[in-house]
């Protein structure tokens, strides 16, 4: 029978490929790769080599690794934890960047709006912002990759609550838990990014 | 602004349907990351698969010595162990799981922990726990084997502790690629640790020699005095004991990392003889391929780098190399391995042996480390046993002290001790059997005196655990136990004499205890009443740091037995939900500890929590990952790009700073690479300062905030403008040496610390990394009889990349203030300072009353100063003093209550 490793815990799934269960290397890797693609991305200033370099790291070393992780973080972020280790390697050559000085620069105004994504509609204009467009990419890439997928399928994709519970083998209630944590995810780091790039208190 | 859900959720749909636009990867380098990453795990899985079945080098050869022919395979040994020893047969043990036996034990070892240190809530300590410091990322070290563990730095390359008594233990934090020099004591060699995790250097009382235990991986390296040579030691896995012929003994467990292993002298002096007496010990062989392993027995000299030789081989035999065992690996008989037991006895009733019996050993450890109990089960018509101490192919005991306990079907448990070291003689016993007490009594609901039938009433004096489960089930095979009849009545038996520690306990009602005293063989007491009041319940939720629901975590209640009165911890446990949930039912009413031990038992220290459990009530108690601390990371650049290192980085976490020690602030040093990590961190804005010549030079370099992540990274730059200049001494017309200037910005108005450096011995300084605003720059001299300068709204625009700045001190006085309040009660209050032209000096970096409502500042300028008091709940009052040169004038203020 063809195990759901996404019932897995963390811990289990790292069992598994410590194993040699290459489905199991499959799964993560699949589960794991675009959020992580996406997370060096915004932080590498958008450069396609650069990101490229620290995503092939991050696995190298996870690999390697993959035994010390304990399960006291989540999968995704102990890995992202490499990522930017490997980043701050990269950038330790180069001049030194922070993340909010990757982000492009953007006017007060427009964060502060961002900035109240939770509590006020957002207006039309700032949309089309390029600087909004990099706020959703930083912080998207910054969610677990369930919450990730969750928010992309519900709002990009327009599936309904049930369609994302069969997706990730739940029931509809705990979908839809799932999916409200991961709205106060995605407003709390974005949030937090837009008063960060926007100087604010 | 509050948040509403509405909203977010259309603007959610609006940002991600209009603004996303996913970063991908091309295709072809996710198809190949994604193939190399499958086909790496599986040849990983092959390399472990072929390292467990033994598939080891042929041989070694080193560096002139002879080859060396592969060791013994582990499992003849093991197989003639079988065959030798008496019949046995394992017994269930505590848990189902032994993740879960180790927790088990583990939570209480914890919780005596804290009981010992008096880590209550509300006792108001703030002694870090070992696990809390090494999940800040720092080493851990303490100074005797009962004392409290503090923090060592241990991101740098490089970690100085200082080793000046009998005793010191270190912990590293896993992963963490530390090397430590340890300093011997005064008088003694210096010793390095290399990557180590846990290390051990203990001098007996009287002695000489220092006994050096890596517990968690790693290589001793000894140096002599003069540092010409070095003898380092490497380990696989169990325990190995070193001595050298220099009065050291090494013992080491386990360790990790084989790389730095390098060859180093040969001066036969200099080498180690090595018994190995479990486990295995292997040694690379330098730049040649493969290892050497020896097992159990083997004896072997190791030589500085990767040399190994053995007496019989070795062409270039030291002088006392005639001490190495002579065991050839193909001639090294399993039997010689054989070790002696350490007890054997004979149990017996009435002088007659009997035949079929358990034996219990349940080792007492040095909390919080963990031993699960260890059974065995003999059938030997002499009534015989013999427990053996474990090596790598025998289950066994490991040294220790032990409580043995003896039980058989109709017999009381019989115990005694025993305690197993290397090389001791084999003990004697002759148990006695005996056929133990009776009690018998009643359970009832205490509120109603309504029988309860069903109780688990249970001996936690013949229990042979140190941890008792509400559940009978988890207690089974090692306790003694019965359940209440209809009716309420119970009868326990045999139980061995002396005095118990009874526990009752049924659904829906909270444990309770009863004590029964000196019971005697044959004897029945009766009358025993146990009054149950209902329970209350410990119900929560586990979080992880998304904020998302953690499935199958392992949650345990205990109780907290302060005076130790009974001889064991009562628990219950359970795991999350898919919601993340818990709940604990049939706690008893009072204190109980609750541990998360997450969803992999053993793997993480436990998270801890105190609750207060309501009879008939249920407390709530969640697990979310709020508490942990935060670090800063990154690189400390000079203006040029380069890394400035050895440079100290203070992190202050306000803009109050008390001086040395104040808990708000802490400092870390950069590395070669200008690296730098500051652990411990709380969120919030923090103000970092760069050491200069000296570290007690710190300058602002900016601030940074830190977030909800558990890694911040923050670059610092070493740019901005420098102000330079030079101290004189006006009376004597020459340089002022070691004079302080003190800069404080005031661009903002608001007069924020900006730092301070010290004058030469030629009175020169250089206060570095300024933004363009303006500053207040005052010079101290560090001795008192000068007055204090100062140059107030000091400009500085960015366009030179350095300021000139000279001061020219004069003799000044000192001014004495006592602060009480209206009853003449010392305070401790704020102070300001403020000179004839109004301008408010600081003379240190926070000047203030000690709590004895007292203090003096130095080097005051002649003339008239205003002096100002101020502490929480008062009024603020001021006083007027005039300041003469090289005289001391006193101001007393007094406040009062607002």
């Amino acid at each position: 029978m063809k195990t759901d490793f996404r019932r897995l815990s963390d811990v289990a799934l790292r069992d598994r490929i410590l194993a040699g269960d290459q489905d199991a290397a499959h799964f993560l890797f699949e589960e794991h790769f675009d959020a992580l693609y996406e997370f060096a991305h915004y932080r590498l200033g958008a450069e396609r080599a650069l990101a490229e370099d620290a995503v092939q790291d991050t696995f190298v070393v996870a690999l390697e690794s993959l035994a010390s992780f304990d399960g006291r973080s989540s999968l995704h972020t102990w890995l992202c934890g490499i990522a930017k280790n490997k980043m701050r390697a990269q950038r330790r050559k180069r001049r030194p960047v922070a993340l909010d000085e990757v982000l492009e620069g953007a006017d007060d105004e427009i964060d502060s709006i961002l900035a109240r994504v939770s509590s006020e509609p957002l207006p039309d204009w700032v949309l089309e912002r390029k600087e909004t467009r990099e706020l959703v990419g930083a912080t998207l890439s910054s969610l677990p990759p369930d919450y990730r997928r969750a928010l992309v399928d519900k709002y990009v994709g327009g599936h309904s609550v049930a369609q994302i519970a069969a997706t990730v083998g739940k029931s509809e209630k705990a979908a839809e838990s799932m999916l409200t944590r991961a709205r106060l995810a995605f407003a709390n780091v974005f949030e937090l990014l837009a008063r960060k790039r926007g100087e604010l208190p | 602004m509050k948040p509403d859900g509405r909203i977010l959720d259309a603007n959610l749909e609006r940002l991600l349907r209009r603004a996303y636009v996913q970063a991908r990867a091309t295709d072809e380098f996710r198809e190949r990351i994604g193939r190399e990453f499958v086909a790496a795990v599986a040849e990983a899985s092959r390399r472990r698969e072929r390292a467990r079945t033994g598939q080891q080098p042929a041989s070694v050869s080193l560096p002139g010595s002879p080859s060396l022919s592969p060791p013994i395979n582990p499992s003849a040994r093991r197989s003639a162990d079988v065959a030798s020893a008496p019949a046995r047969s394992p017994v269930r043990t505590l848990a189902q799981s032994p993740a879960l036996r180790w927790s088990l034990v583990a939570a209480a070892a914890l919780l005596l922990v804290f009981l010992s240190r008096g880590l209550w809530p509300g006792a108001g300590s703030s002694v870090p726990s070992l696990e809390e410091i090494l999940a800040s990322g720092e080493a851990a070290v303490r100074g005797a084997e009962q004392a409290p563990w503090r923090a060592v730095e241990a991101r740098d390359e490089l970690a100085h502790v200082d080793f000046e008594g009998e005793f010191l233990e270190l912990v590293t934090p896993a992963g963490l690629p530390a090397q430590v020099a340890l300093a011997g004591a005064a008088g003694a060699d210096r010793w390095s640790v290399f990557p180590a995790s846990h290390v051990k250097l203990e001098r007996a009382p009287g002695a000489e020699a220092f006994d050096a235990r890596l517990l968690r991986g790693g290589i001793v390296a000894r140096n002599t005095d003069d540092g010409a040579a070095t003898q380092r030691v490497l380990a696989d896995q169990g325990e190995t004991r070193l001595r050298g012929t220099f009065d050291v003994r090494i013992a080491i467990e386990a360790p990790d990392d084989a790389n730095a292993w390098s060859g180093c002298g040969d001066d036969p002096s200099s080498w180690l003889h090595v018994t190995v007496r479990r486990g295995t010990v292997e040694v690379p062989a330098g730049d040649a391929a493969g290892a050497r392993r020896l097992g159990p027995g083997d004896e072997a000299f190791l030589c500085a780098g990767a040399a190994l030789e053995r007496r019989d081989e070795a062409a270039l035999a030291p002088p006392d190399r005639t001490q190495v065992g002579a065991q050839t690996p193909e001639t090294s008989a399993p039997a010689a391995a054989e070790p002696k037991p350490v007890l054997r006895g004979v149990v017996t009733s009435n002088g007659d042996p009997v035949p079929a019996f358990e034996v219990v050993a349940l080792r007492s450890v040095s909390l919080p480390q963990v031993a699960d109990p260890l059974a065995l089960r003999f059938e030997s018509d002499a009534g015989e046993f013999e427990l053996q101490r474990a090596d790598a192919a025998r289950e066994g005991l490991e040294d220790g002290d032990y409580t043995v306990f003896v039980k058989a079907a109709g017999f009381a448990v019989a115990r005694l001790e025993l305690t197993v070291t290397a090389g001791a003689e084999t003990q004697s016993a002759r148990v006695e059997l005996e056929r133990g007490a009776r009690v018998e009594g009643l359970v009832v609901d205490a509120q109603s005196g309504r029988p309860i039938d069903g109780a688990y009433v249970v001996s936690e004096t013949d229990s042979q655990l140190s941890v008792l489960s509400i559940a009978p089930a988890q207690n089974e095979a090692f306790a003694l136990s019965t359940a209440s009849r209809v009716g309420g009545d119970f009868a326990l038996e045999p139980l061995s004499r002396g005095s118990h520690s009874l526990r009752a306990s049924a659904p829906g009602y909270g444990p309770t205890w009863l004590e029964v005293r000196d019971l005697t063989p044959g004897e029945a007491r009766a009358g025993l009443r146990f009054a149950l009041r209902p329970a209350g319940s410990l119900a929560g939720v586990v979080l992880d740091e998304h904020e998302r629901p953690v499935q199958g975590a392992l949650i345990l209640a205990s109780t907290t037995d302060f005076e130790r009165k009974r001889p064991n911890l009562t628990y219950a446990n359970t795991q999350t939900d898919a919601e993340g949930r818990y709940r604990i039912d049939n706690l008893s009413e009072g204190a109980w500890a609750a541990l998360n031990f997450g969803v992999r038992p053993g793997a993480i220290a436990p998270e801890y929590r105190f609750a207060r459990i309501v009879s008939g009530e249920t407390t709530v108690l969640d697990f979310r990952p709020t508490q942990q601390t935060r670090s800063l990371v990154g690189r400390v650049l000079n203006a040029d790009g380069s890394p400035a290192a050895g440079r100290t980085l203070t992190v202050g976490s306000s803009e109050e700073f008390s001086g040395p020690g104040d808990p708000n602030w802490t400092s870390t040093n950069t590395d070669e690479h200008g690296a730098y990590r500051a652990s411990g961190l709380g969120p919030g804005r923090k103000q970092l300062y760069i050491s200069g010549a000296t570290p007690a030079e710190m300058m602002s370099v900016g601030s940074v905030e830190i977030g909800l992540e558990p890694t911040t990274e923050h670059d610092v730059v070493l740019d901005g403008v420098e102000l330079r200049g030079r101290v004189i001494d006006g009376e004597r017309s020459e340089p002022l040496a070691f004079a302080v200037v003190i800069v404080v910005d005031r661009t903002n108005g608001d007069g924020r610390f900006q730092g301070r450096v010290f004058a030469s011995a030629d009175g020169a300084y250089r206060f570095g990394h300024l933004r363009p605003g303006v500053y207040d720059v005052f010079s101290y001299a560090t001795r008192g009889e000068y007055g204090q300068e100062q140059r107030l709204g000091l400009v500085v625009d960015g366009s030179r990349d350095v300021e000139n700045l000279d001061f020219t001190l004069f003799a000044g006085g000192r001014i004495g203030v006592r602060v009480v309040d209206g009853s003449g009660a010392p305070l401790a209050a704020e102070l300001r300072f403020v000179d004839a032209q109004g301008a408010r000096v600081q003379f240190s970096e926070n000047d203030r009353t000690s709590d004895a409502g007292r203090s003096t500042v130095h080097g005051v300028k002649p003339g008239e100063w205003t002096v100002t008091a101020q502490a929480a709940g008062f009024a603020p009052a001021s006083s007027r003093v005039l300041v003469q040169a090289g005289e001391r004038a006193e101001v007393e203020l007094v406040l009062t209550r607002r």
